[in-house]
């Protein structure tokens, strides 16, 4: 039997997109650094 | 000791910290298991391992990103407390979201390890009839994907409850708002209260125990 494509569910999406986001958001914090921080 | 104000907030905050935390894992983490297990997307690797790694980094460096996404300076949590006034760090929501960000990623993997794994022959077998999308998925995917889940949910709930590094960076040690159960441990360890110390721990391993053989018995049951 070939194998169906499943299209993702709206709410399933939004959710695995704000988990991700959730994730992502601390590394991007890493990178960029706090607002108005100076390297000396 | 055991009965103390101090220790009964702490053994409190862990358990509704660790099961809040264990709660939004399974509400986000088995969309993301799915999207990273079913889903066709470029990046998809890399967003693994952003997911994945919180298991390997060391806590305090979590926490230090976490201040630095949802602190109040954070490229969230400033624009965050300006527009909603919620502020995350230092507050039980900031221990919630510590103790997600390190246990979410176990329930993640196992999740995503129990989709990849079961026989995609028998959703699209259930689905042939005309069966709805939500029932297949509560009447055939979930069954059988069951042990991952559950095995996921034990794992994710023990490694918030232990969660040490992340929570003070990010939530303080705030006793009877953020002070969790190892913060009491570690505090009266190293102020000298040894006994205090052993008697919050073995409170602990009772309750990490009586969680293990309830998993035990109950995934044995199913």
């Amino acid at each position: 039997m070939e194998e169906q494509k499943q299209p993702f569910n709206p709410l399933l999406a939004v959710l695995a997109a704000l988990a991700a986001l959730f994730f992502v958001f601390p590394l991007i914090g890493m990178i960029t650094g706090p607002p108005g921080a100076t390297s000396t | 000791v055991i009965t103390s104000k101090s220790s009964l907030d702490a053994l409190q905050l862990s358990l509704i910290a660790s099961l809040s935390s264990t709660v939004l894992a399974l509400l986000f983490g088995i969309p993301l298991a799915w999207l990273l297990a079913r889903g066709r997307f470029r990046g998809k690797g890399l967003l693994r391992g952003l997911v994945t790694l919180p298991m390997v980094l060391p806590p305090v460096v979590g926490g230090i990103a976490l201040l630095l996404a949802y602190g109040r300076r954070g490229i969230i949590g400033e624009p965050l407390d300006k527009l909603t006034g919620i502020t995350l760090p230092f507050t039980l929501a900031g221990v919630i979201v510590a103790e997600s960000f390190v246990a979410m990623p176990f329930f993640v993997i196992t999740a995503e390890s129990g989709l990849r794994s079961m026989n995609r022959r028998l959703e699209d077998a259930a689905r042939s009839p005309g069966a709805k999308r939500l029932t297949v998925f509560r009447r055939v995917t979930l069954p059988l994907i069951w042990p991952s889940l559950a095995a996921g949910t034990v794992l994710t709930w023990a490694r918030a409850l232990g969660e040490f590094g992340a929570t003070i960076t990010f939530a303080g040690n705030l006793p009877g708002k953020t002070q969790t159960m190892p913060l009491a441990i570690y505090i009266s360890q190293s102020s000298g209260k040894t006994d205090e110390a052993i008697a919050l721990s073995l409170i602990l391993v009772v309750v990490s125990l009586v969680v293990m053989i309830f998993r035990r018995q109950t995934s044995g049951a199913s």
